[in-house]
């Protein structure tokens, strides 16, 4: 079978020992990450650079240039305008450098919470919007519990050496106690 | 499934003479393809995918052009084929505009088979 490559980069790293070559690709693609999501964003939409153009009231020309613009060269209000004439809204994230991915993890799960939280608070008083999103949490419960429990049996595939010895932390009645009294604040708020 | 790129037997050694005398004009090519391939890989269905430095040729065959690279660059044609439901992005050859013609048709005769098989 013919080898497949998941990326440009390494289908040119398959194709010349030139590391320098390799180097001049992988800076001038990476310099463009931005540009090249919103190019893709726009053939999603299935629209023309005319038509961004004239949502955006500007020139085909300037949504040209904006799409093969290095990153460092966009403006925040074009990106705003573009990104709204496909129909998407621009996000901006800052993460502490610190952050692990098993930081992101958890951060994810109290997103997910505040979320479901949140839409609850918002279909109080309706009794149907509360039954669909009784049922939406149950649904996305089903999901992630799935989700996550594939991510376990992957996981426990590859076997760590177990230690002939394990102290755990002691455990008391106040650190259980402690634990419940928490769960029970958070449902009840 | 993701896509995933896979040259042609005779694409490493048409990449390799041509970059000898044009290295900018195919540094220009791989970003362009890498644009391209992103919006595959975004969900956009290949006939959607439009810019200026898309040609659509016959059979479903595209040449990625060499516009947005940097200075007066010789017109550059990279020959690809995008096969959507096996999601192969096919990388077949390379060459100056001036070739296009022979070029073509070396890229039909080796997307017939592949049509062929799917």
């Amino acid at each position: 079978m013919a080898k497949q490559f998941s990326s440009v980069l390494d289908m040119i790293k398959d194709s010349t020992e030139d590391k320098d070559e390799v180097k001049s690709l992988a800076d001038l693609i990476n310099s463009k990450q931005i540009s090249k999501t919103l190019f893709a964003l726009r053939c999603r939409a299935n629209m023309s650079q005319d038509d961004v153009a004239q949502k955006m009231n500007c020139s085909q020309g300037k949504v040209s240039k904006i799409e093969n613009t290095r990153d460092t060269d966009l403006t925040v209000h074009d990106l705003v305008q573009y990104c709204s004439a496909v129909n998407m809204r621009l996000e901006i994230g800052f993460s502490d450098t610190r952050m692990t991915m098993a930081d992101q993890v958890k951060y994810h799960y109290f997103r997910l919470r505040i979320l479901l939280d949140k839409m609850r608070e918002m279909a109080r008083g309706d009794e149907t919007i509360e039954k669909g999103v009784a049922d939406f949490t149950k649904e996305a419960f089903m999901n992630i519990s799935f989700g996550l429990l594939d991510c376990v049996q992957k996981a426990s595939k590859t076997k760590l050496p177990v230690p002939p010895l394990h102290v755990s932390t002691p455990v008391t009645m106040e650190d259980i106690n402690r634990h419940s009294e928490h769960e029970t604040n958070m449902a009840a708020a | 499934m993701p896509w995933v790129l896979q040259k042609s037997d005779f694409f490493d050694s048409r990449f390799e003479r041509f970059k000898k005398k044009h290295r900018e004009e195919a540094t220009a090519v791989l970003d362009n393809l890498d644009t391209y391939f992103k919006a595959l890989e975004n969900g956009s269905n290949p006939i959607n995918i439009n810019a200026g430095f898309i040609h659509h040729e016959p059979e479903g065959i595209k040449a990625i052009d060499q516009k947005g690279g940097k200075g007066k660059l010789m017109q550059t044609r990279l020959y690809i084929y995008p096969d959507s439901a096996a999601m192969i992005l096919y990388v077949i050859s390379i060459g100056t505009k001036v070739d296009q013609k022979g070029d073509i048709r070396e890229c039909q005769d080796y997307i017939r088979p592949l049509k062929r098989k799917g």
